[in-house]
């Protein structure tokens, strides 16, 4: 039997970013989502519960604010995940801690773990869609005193022990590690799986717990303070072409790419 | 004056921080500090000698993100200004793991550094590259910066190595698979045809690769073609986490334009697209966008382009 925890986090959708016009993004406005390969991170979960026997929980730290009005769509990704395996759901909700670095984060995370007992396998994803720190599973692991392997690309478990491939730039590289441990997956790690009606609806009874910097008691420092987002000014000329005549949209865009310079036909 | 400590796996691998680590340097007056996991005195002097005044080699053992970070402990004792290496697997984990002990900051792939009021001002690719993260940093802090990104300076002189020994608990390495290296550089490309999951089978890719040939560019991808299904090496794989390009121009067929995946095609001069779905993100990104099958439409622009030969 084997304790799981994964962690998830609930992220602006980059897709559909709003801006002011001096092209400052407002998060607070904008929607969020689940971290694309969160998805993997919980699928990986469910697969480990599913070998092993036990429960998952899912820890979520609010980073965007503020947490009164976004209150509905931390719950709605911590819905998600409940109807896609997950036992239980436990989300810290402080306007203390939002627009936290990934130092707070890792350290909110490990005094939650700490809070709740402890656990002996914690997934989270390789980077989060929006910010993409690649920050948490060394840190949470480094503050909780167990071994880390990052970038799981697949995971075999023998014997209860766990055979690891790590996906790096110019190698996979296999390692063994024995539970308790902390590990971050990547987008290919697995197919994560669409839940079902009848798990959509069984997990509304599922429960999620909300917590306040006041029952974690981490103290956040000014060590690092966010200026600033901007947008990337993109200026594109965005002409559409018809492709429903195939041949006649073919030479548009020769003509107009020739016209560019970017290309010479026949050259 | 405390010491910035320039790290990675090799000397090369730690060559690629060191112009950001002058910039800290600069401002800082703090002195660097060399350290690999692997490599020769004669490598290591190569890469830093004139600009780091000391240099620390772990020789190859144990696993390397223990091992780096166990020494970044030791090296640190005495005070740091920061760690800095650039933005690879191994290191972004080694640097994550001693910041969190070390109870500091880390910034990853940070592409340009300031000075502000004496203050130094990080900015980074946030909103998975839509935007940039400008941020305030006060030392001890720790960042990565992206490959090729700062200029290393030129490196001239001795500079001593010392072996440095530590002790770290890793899980036990028991297999290392090398991956199919191909020789594109599809970042010096002037022209490449990027593809992704709008084609349908590994053998559909060949139209990609006949387009490239006949404008003279490269074939690039989007991630899943290359880290999902493996149809190409993953040196064609562009954007967040793997290569940036900035050809003249990016065409992108069957891509549906993932921030993560623009932006490392932001740089190209022209960007075209074909896409079957109207409302793909991809057309707010390109200069010219097909609305079509790309099955329709990649055999007609072949033809229309050989019949110009
Ligand atoms: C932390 C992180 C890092 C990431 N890093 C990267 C990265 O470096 N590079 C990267 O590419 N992605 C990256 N991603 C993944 C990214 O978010 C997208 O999932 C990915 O880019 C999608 O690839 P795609 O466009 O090929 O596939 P899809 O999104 O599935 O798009 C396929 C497109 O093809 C179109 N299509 C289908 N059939 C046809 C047809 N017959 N004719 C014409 N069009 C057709 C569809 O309309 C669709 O728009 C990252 C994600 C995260 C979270
Ligand atoms: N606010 C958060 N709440 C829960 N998990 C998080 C949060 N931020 C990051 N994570 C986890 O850490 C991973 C890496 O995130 P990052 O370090 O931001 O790239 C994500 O894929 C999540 O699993």
């Amino acid at each position: 039997m084997a304790r799981v925890a994964v962690l998830v986090k609930a992220a602006i959708d980059v897709n559909l970013m709003k801006a002011d016009p001096q092209g400052n993004v407002l998060a607070q406005q904008t929607p969020l989502v689940i971290a694309e390969y969160d998805r993997n991170a919980v699928q990986a979960a469910v697969e480990i519960k599913g070998k092993l026997g036990g429960s998952v929980a899912a820890f979520s730290l609010a980073s965007w604010g503020p947490v009164s009005a976004k209150k509905k769509e931390y719950e709605n990704v911590m819905r998600e995940v409940l109807a896609m395996g997950v036992d239980e759901a436990h989300v810290v909700l402080d306007d203390g801690y939002v627009d936290g670095t990934p130092l707070v984060t890792a350290e909110v995370m490990a005094a939650l773990a700490g809070k709740l007992g402890g656990f002996d396998i914690y997934v989270t994803g390789e980077g989060s869609s929006d910010m993409v720190s690649s920050q948490l599973a060394p840190r949470l692991g480094a503050l909780l005193g167990l071994p880390v392997v990052t970038f799981t690309k697949r995971i075999d478990i023998e014997d209860g022990g766990f055979k690891i491939t790590r996906d790096l730039e110019d190698k996979l590289e296999v390692v063994h590690v024995d539970p308790p441990l902390v590990m971050s997956v990547t987008g290919e790690a697995n197919q994560p799986r669409l839940p079902t009606l009848l798990q959509i609806r069984r997990a509304f009874v599922k429960p999620i717990k909300f917590y306040t910097a006041q029952d974690i008691g981490v103290k956040r420092e000014a060590k690092i303070e966010q200026l600033a987002i901007k947008v990337l000014a993109q200026k594109r000329k965005n002409v559409i072409i018809d492709g429903s005549k195939p041949e006649e949209a073919a030479e548009v865009l020769i003509q107009r790419l020739t016209e560019e310079g970017v290309i010479i036909p026949g050259r | 004056m405390s010491r910035i400590v320039v790290a990675g796996e090799n000397s090369q691998q730690a060559r690629e921080a060191l112009g950001f680590a002058k910039i800290l340097s600069d401002v800082s007056g703090s002195t660097i500090s060399f350290l690999v996991f692997s490599g020769t005195s004669d490598e290591i002097a190569s890469a830093a000698g004139g600009i780091a005044s000391e240099a620390y080699n772990l020789n190859g053992a144990g696993h390397p993100p223990e091992s780096l970070a166990a020494a970044l402990d030791i090296l640190s004792k005495d005070g740091i200004y920061a760690v800095v290496a650039p933005a690879l697997k191994n290191l972004t984990d080694a640097l994550a793991r001693f910041s969190a002990k070390a109870r500091i900051p880390m910034l990853t792939e940070v592409i340009e550094a300031h000075v502000m009021d004496d203050e130094l001002l990080l900015k980074r690719g946030v909103m998975a590259g839509r935007a940039i993260g400008e941020y305030h940093v006060k030392p001890p802090f720790t960042a990565t910066v992206p490959m090729k990104k700062f200029e290393p300076p030129e490196a001239s002189g001795a500079l001593e190595v010392e072996d440095l020994e530590v002790s770290a608990e890793a899980p036990k390495l028991i297999g290392v698979e090398k991956k199919v290296k191909g020789e594109v550089d599809i970042e010096g490309a002037e022209i490449v045809i990027g593809v992704g999951r709008g084609f349908k089978k590994e053998e559909d890719l060949k139209t990609a690769f006949q387009l490239a040939e006949l404008l003279g560019g490269e074939v690039g991808c989007s991630r899943p073609i290359a880290a999902d299904y493996g149809w190409l090496p993953e040196d064609r794989w562009i954007g967040i986490s793997s290569k940036k390009i900035r050809p003249k121009l990016y065409f992108a067929i069957g891509i549906s334009g993932a921030p993560q995946h623009m932006s490392g095609v932001l740089d190209s001069k022209i960007i075209a697209a074909v896409n079957k779905d109207k409302n793909a993100p991809i057309f707010q990104y390109a200069d010219y966008g097909i609305v079509g099958d790309l099955y329709q439409f990649l055999p007609a622009l072949l033809k229309k382009l050989e019949e110009k030969q």
